[in-house]
């Protein structure tokens, strides 16, 4: 049977600096929070956190929200993590990253970063829903280069940008924009995308037609082209398992919100407890045994020699922490199988 | 491998003791798992010290250790061949 390892904290995090962002994309999983309307956490609240992760030696946190560089007091939290010697990233929408900024990130010892792109200029600004958020972004994306910061494009999929991901690719190589690889993400049904799941979701083919997209950039681009998040290896051609980098949330990977709240994933809710409250070694050492033992995975997963996590438990409608793949079907006897997801 | 190199990883790295064993973490490259002694090892690769004196050091710190220049080498071939140098 499988099982997944047991660390004493996570290897890396995002932490959720401010849930407040300024961009509205179709998709955003964060949306029910509105994040145009909240407001930005003290300082103190994001320091705090900061030391409870240092205190449980997470080696890596990823600025995240919301967006982290409209958090106003960004820069203080980016010296105080870095002078607790954290290695430090980012996931940003980029459109707040200048030349100015990118010295900033390197000061704090900033080597690479993740920056979303969801299509070309039409496509990008159509789910964004901001006029000059593409301009923008590739703008951050440039700058950040520049500076000597590797850049990961992340690229969640829709209905509406998933044939494109290989053009994109090709016009930000075309326009001098080096990324060190795309990243893609999963559309999700939490936030915005959930209210009309049933008319946006993806289906496995959609899903399906964008590897060899992935293997076009690779091999014809030369970008290193991947799927983020997980994705069923079983049904997926083996030629592009290497394709899928896979999940490692709830082992070495975790998201801290803005409130402390501990996930082991950034967009399935729920929380395992509070780091302002309970010291995170006891969240992660605890509070995760049961998602780790997998017994909540169908057993064709559990027992499966090419282990894949069970795919993507946030893909799941309705799932929750525990949840198997939105496409993995489960036997129900004979040849009859239904998927467990609806 | 000739015992006059004197290895120097070339990232920025942090190790912690985790629950079974020691992880380090190197920027821009991943994760590795570690013993005490392929801690020790690790920690001695700062570019001033060949496989040599690495290995001397090693017997010293762990004299329970039947072959410390053994380690020395594996540890260092995982490493080069990982880009670490």
């Amino acid at each position: 049977m499988n099982e997944l390892v047991s660390l004493k904290s996570p290897i890396s995090v995002n932490f959720e600096v401010s849930p407040v962002c300024d961009l509205a994309c179709e998709f955003c999983f964060n949306a029910e929070m509105e994040c145009k309307k909240l407001e930005h956490p003290p300082l103190k609240q994001a320091t705090s956190i900061l030391d409870k992760l240092a205190e449980a030696e997470v080696f890596e946190v990823r600025m995240f929200g919301g967006e982290f560089f409209v958090y106003p007091r960004w820069q203080e939290v980016l010296e105080y993590a870095n002078a607790l010697d954290f290695f430090l990233s980012f996931v940003s929408n980029g459109t707040h990253i200048n030349a100015e900024v990118a010295k900033k990130l390197t000061a704090n010892r900033i080597i690479g970063g993740a920056i979303s792109l969801h299509g070309t200029k039409e496509i990008h600004e159509s789910i964004t829903g901001a006029v000059g958020s593409f301009e923008a972004a590739v703008n951050g994306m440039r700058v950040c280069i520049e500076g000597g910061i590797g850049i990961s494009a992340l690229y969640t999929l829709t209905k509406g940008n998933y044939q494109s991901v290989f053009s994109t690719c090709q016009w930000l190589k075309a326009n001098g924009i080096e990324i060190d690889e795309i990243n893609i993400g999963r559309l999700t049904p939490y936030g915005r995308a959930k209210s009309d799941w049933g008319q946006v979701k993806l289906s496995l083919y959609d899903y399906l037609s964008v590897f060899p997209q992935l293997e076009r950039i690779r091999n014809e681009l030369g970008i290193l082209a991947s799927f983020g998040d997980a994705f069923p290896l079983c049904l997926l051609p083996a030629k592009y398992h290497d394709y899928v980098i896979g999940c490692w949330q709830g082992t070495g990977f975790g998201h801290i919100d803005h409130q402390g709240n501990v996930r082991s994933c950034s967009i399935a809710k729920g929380s395992y407890g509070n780091i302002l409250e309970i010291p995170l070694t006891e969240i992660w050492t605890e509070q995760l045994s049961h998602f780790r033992s997998l017994k909540w995975l169908p057993v064709k997963c559990q027992e499966c020699d090419n282990f894949c996590g069970g795919g993507c438990s946030a893909s799941c409608y309705g799932g929750g922490m525990y949840a198997p793949d939105e496409f993995i079907r489960q036997s129900k006897g004979g040849d009859y199988e239904q998927r467990i997801c609806a | 491998m000739n015992s006059e190199f004197a290895p120097k990883i070339n990232c920025r790295f942090k190790i912690r003791q985790d629950i079974d064993g020691f992880l380090g973490f190197f920027q821009g490259k991943g994760v590795l798992t570690f013993n005490k002694i392929g801690v020790f090892i690790v920690k001695q690769m700062t570019g001033e010290k060949n496989l040599q004196e690495i290995g001397q050091r090693v017997k010293n710190a762990f004299p329970a250790v039947e072959d410390p220049m053994d380690e020395v080498l594996s540890i260092t071939k995982q490493l080069r061949e990982s880009g670490f140098f």
